[in-house]
């Protein structure tokens, strides 16, 4: 172990904060930076300790002049996280086309029976509203949005309809809630089926609003462990005032 | 000019698999990479390689960002140099391998001395922990940037600087703390 020497301590440098710099800096040897890894899985200081540090040195960075890439290299970064995009006509004339039709007839069917139904029931009298669309963990992809979330702030309440994604069994889907700037916060796990409304904390009302983000991951039964999405995000949309 | 809280709202966007605010996030921030990745690897063929590397990383490590741990300026800054260096460990390994070819690429990779360019630059608005790094002593604040940009660890700093390890140790940590508490001034 590195850290306990008698020059450290001489200079009034606390260990675990020398340790962390030099880990952010990888210079500690691989047994030592393993024992490091193993503390800061559950040492909540020594990660902020490491996060500080990253911080700093991060500054290091502002002494590099800037330079734009190729542009071509955007379009290798996409290619090589999305895929090369296959036109709907392509993949119709591999022969896919009747399934892949009648799989989108349906589940077009069946949203807008969902959706017609919610609007009978309930007049949209929230001040917010999102359509969540689904992204492309969701094969084939749906047409239109897969969920429509009223938000009221004032009442504290969130309902959501019309969600036609079914979660696989053992699974569960997890709406969560994105404010500019912050990490997503879970507003609980959503059944699919008839509209369900849930409640709002408090603590969140005041994201409510064009510019937050409302995203449905796909998570363990009983919702995300962590406390952070862990599973794909099936459908997402911004908040909008309705 | 993005702020900090836009860049933030990219990444944590990004973590929930939305392309829009990747390619927003690319656009804020791909300039400031791909000059250290330059910095670190001074190549262009490398470096434009390790951008790519690093944007994919990005996208599927997006989801960990905790925007109250840290900004995302300095996570992306840490994804893009921890790739860099180990890009460069890994060709300096390989060159070692090959040891005896004399005046080699890597040596030239390898080489401290800023470009024109960077120093340039470091006379020109100058950054917080540039000024920082001038107070301290000048062989201490080279030891830290080559801690930084080129990843030397305290053998190999020890070696070029010719001194024990033990005090190239004693060095670095000295120097450390100073920018700590010059930084928090």
């Amino acid at each position: 172990m590195t850290g306990q020497t008698d020059d450290t301590l001489e200079d009034g440098g606390d260990p675990d904060d020398l340790l962390a710099a030099e880990y952010a800096l990888g210079l500690l040897e691989p047994a030592e930076a393993r024992d490091f890894e193993r503390r800061l899985e559950h040492d909540p200081a020594l990660r902020d300790r490491l996060g500080d540090w990253q911080e700093r040195l991060a500054q290091m960075a502002d002494t590099v002049e800037p330079v734009v890439p190729p542009a071509i290299l955007r379009r290798r970064i996409e290619r090589r996280i999305f895929g090369r995009p296959v036109p709907l006509w392509r993949r119709m004339g591999l022969g896919l086309g009747p399934a892949l039709l009648a799989a989108t007839v349906v589940v077009v069917v069946a949203l807008a029976g969902l959706q017609l139904g919610w609007r009978a029931m309930v007049p949209p009298v929230a001040p917010f509203a999102a359509a969540l669309t689904a992204t492309a963990a969701v094969t084939p992809a749906p047409e239109g949005p897969v969920a429509t979330v009223a938000l009221d702030p004032e009442a504290g309440e969130i309902t959501v309809s019309g969600l036609t994604l079914p979660p696989a069994p053992g699974h569960a889907h997890e709406l969560w809630l994105i404010a500019a700037g912050s990490a997503p916060v879970s507003l609980g796990v959503v059944p699919p089926g008839p509209p369900v409304t849930i409640a709002l904390p408090d603590a969140l009302r005041p994201a409510v609003g064009p510019g937050t983000l409302l995203a449905i991951s796909d998570e363990p039964a009983g919702g995300s462990p962590t406390g952070q999405p862990t599973g794909p995000v099936l459908a997402a949309g911004p908040i909008t005032s309705s | 000019m993005t702020t900090s809280d836009q860049l933030s709202t990219y990444l944590a966007r990004a973590g929930l698999g939305d392309r829009v605010a990747f390619s927003a996030l690319y656009q804020a921030s791909s300039a400031k990479l791909f000059g250290l990745c330059l910095r670190i690897l001074k190549d262009g063929a490398l470096a434009e390689e390790a951008l790519q590397e690093i944007f994919v990383k990005i996208w599927h490590k997006a989801a960990s960002y905790d925007a109250s741990r840290g900004t995302a300026l300095a996570w992306l800054v840490t994804v893009a140099r921890n790739h860099a260096i180990d890009r460069l460990r890994q060709l300096r390994a390989a060159e070692a391998r090959q040891a005896g070819e004399a005046g080699s690429e890597v040596d030239r990779l390898a080489s401290a001395d800023p470009g024109p360019a960077e120093q340039l630059a470091r006379k020109q608005g100058r950054a917080q922990i540039e000024l920082c790094l001038d107070e301290l002593d000048s062989a201490r604040a080279e030891a830290v940037r080559l801690a930084y940009f080129e990843g030397h660890d305290y053998a190999e700093l020890a070696a070029r600087f010719a001194v024990p390890l033990n005090t190239m140790r004693t060095w670095l940590r000295r120097s450390l703390l100073a920018l700590r508490e010059c930084l928090t001034r």
